[in-house]
């Protein structure tokens, strides 16, 4: 019972962690389309809005899920991040194909590999510095005995 | 929380009672330790037995399909499973990995090292991998 309330509280968390990196990015391809338009008076469909929110909702529990590859004993650190990054990709690019009603050009590929490696360096920039930052406190902590 | 010892050498029996609001992982290890009369795990080396108590125990690990107990100095074999051993072994011991438990008050440090891993720096210069999962239990047991 206890591993069903943290599955769905972590999962929660991670959804909502996907919302915020999804609004910023929202917010900014927003900005950028623009094209010279007064940002005060520009106008965003709400359905349009809700979309990428609920898709943010999904893509953070979806990394969320996939950070169980980083549970594995077995492999190395690099496979782990090796491996988590081709299938979260792959999810990412099959959801854009799937937004540009699987139409594939040159631009959409670079233009959806480079969101993604910015993502996930975000993202797992993030995780390792909570990591490092964990390992200074337990080091901290075994200085005090 | 508040605690109160009453020393009586001239007690018939030894109890001890907890009044608590929930029962919680830490009290389940407490009273686990409480229970057992057990402070020595009977090891091997060189064909010989040894009697070693769990203090001079800095860790339990596996190697090449064997558990092996590391003291200071020295290396034993323990003829059973990890997971027998460590049902018998007191709070100050911690699984930081599926093939190794540690006396937490033996680590002297926790090193990132270049493949991204964290190695346990034993204060006998013994190197244990600690697996990124059992890091929040680190964490716990040493009150963070």
């Amino acid at each position: 019972m206890k591993n069903i309330k943290d599955l769905l509280y972590n999962g929660l968390i991670s959804g909502l962690i996907g919302i915020g990196i999804g609004t910023i990015w929202i917010a900014m391809n927003f900005l950028f389309s623009l094209n010279g338009q007064n940002p005060a008076t520009a106008k965003i469909y709400l359905t349009t809005f809700l979309f990428w929110t609920i898709i943010s909702f999904l893509i953070g529990i979806f990394f969320y899920l996939a950070s169980w590859i980083f549970n594995s004993e077995k492999w190395s650190l690099k496979k782990q991040i090796f491996i988590n990054f081709f299938v979260c990709f792959i999810a990412w690019f099959l959801l854009n194909l799937l937004i540009d009603n699987f139409s594939i050009s040159l631009k959409m590929v670079i233009r959806v590999t480079v969101d993604f490696i910015i993502m996930y360096a975000i993202a797992y920039s993030g995780y390792f510095l909570h990591l490092w930052n964990t390992v200074r406190r337990i080091n901290a902590k075994l200085k005090e005995k | 929380m508040k605690v109160k010892l009453n020393i009586d050498p001239s007690l018939p029996e030894e109890k001890a009672e907890f009044w608590l609001k929930k029962m919680t992982a830490r009290f389940e290890r407490i009273t686990k330790e409480l229970n057992s009369e057990q402070d020595f795990l009977w090891c091997y080396r060189d064909g010989d037995a040894y009697e070693i108590n769990f203090s001079q125990i800095y860790a339990i690990q596996i190697e090449n399909e064997k558990t092996m107990i590391c003291t200071q100095n020295q290396k034993y074999v323990y003829r059973g499973r990890l997971y027998q051993v460590q049902s018998v072994l007191p709070n100050d011991f911690i699984m930081i990995s599926r093939g190794a438990i540690v006396n937490y008050h033996f680590i002297d440090h926790l090193e990132i090292i270049n493949t991204g891993n964290i190695d346990a720096l034993l204060e006998n210069g013994l190197r244990v991998q600690v697996s990124r999962r059992r890091i929040k239990d680190l964490k716990e047991r040493l009150g963070l």
